[in-house]
């Protein structure tokens, strides 16, 4: 199977993944963003289509905390494969949202793009929102420039 | 959408062409949000439409730009599965009729 490693200093990372955790959690059990469903969808179809994304949203959310398993504790390496890609794609993203939508509200999109953050202005939980919002657009961002070589396309 | 860091200004350097299935009446949108990365959605639209990625890049910065691009249109219960599926990968995605039909 194709993969790819990605090391990482587990100490520097103890206290983001602390902070990321329990937000896993919550995305199991929740949607982050509510679906904007068309005005003529009937109550079926709107549960099943709630039900299906958050089912969905629940599995994400087990494959990108999987990546923080015995492997990652002995040895600080996680390791992406087609298996878990996407999932950890979608689950990243899913967490940045809520980190944005609670910790990060009051701060300027622009200044988070940029990273131009007074971080000594930040609170205790704004500094570790801000850092696992950054720490998960990273893992995004490796795995999209290796997703040729995951999927074996390369 | 987030370009995070790059501090690169981009635009659309032309109008994006939508897939079209002849007289059938429904879109995919697919609206801005300041979170989820320019290179994941250029992915994600590579990824859901099959599009090459100046294709997808393109309606990015649509979204981008001008805060929503229409991905495709056709019939109703194709885009409902597109707009489901962009949603699972947490992009902000509607379904609307085509006022064009």
């Amino acid at each position: 199977m194709k993969k790819i490693e990605i090391k990482l200093n587990q100490d520097a990372l103890a206290p983001i993944l602390d902070h990321i955790k329990p937000l896993a959690g919550e995305i199991r059990d929740d949607l982050v963003v509510e679906p904007q469903l068309h005005s003529d969808m009937d109550a079926d179809l709107r549960r099943f289509w709630k039900q299906d994304l958050r089912e969905k949203l629940g599995s994400d959310s087990d494959a990108l905390m999987n990546l923080f398993g015995r492997r990652f504790f002995e040895e600080g390496v996680i390791e992406i494969n087609p298996d878990n890609a996407d999932a950890v794609l979608r689950a990243s993203a899913a967490i940045r949202l809520l980190l944005r939508q609670r910790s990060l509200k009051h701060f300027p999109d622009e200044s988070l793009e940029s990273g131009n953050v007074a971080h000594n202005e930040m609170s205790l939980e704004e500094q570790r929102s801000y850092a696992s919002y950054l720490f998960l657009a990273s893992i995004q961002e490796v795995v999209i420039d290796h997703m040729d070589i995951i999927l074996g396309n390369a | 959408m987030n370009q995070l860091n790059t501090g690169t200004t981009v635009r659309p350097e032309k109008s994006t062409d939508t897939v079209t299935q002849p007289g059938r009446g429904w879109k995919v949108v697919v609206h801005n949000d300041p979170v989820n990365l320019m290179s994941y959605v250029v992915m994600v639209f590579q990824r859901v439409f099959g599009y090459d990625k100046e294709k997808a890049r393109r309606h990015m910065l649509e979204v981008h730009e001008q805060n929503r691009s229409v991905l495709w249109t056709g019939e109703r219960e194709v885009a409902e599965n597109y707009v489901h599926t962009l949603q699972q990968w947490q992009l902000t995605a509607t379904l609307e009729r085509n006022e064009e039909d």
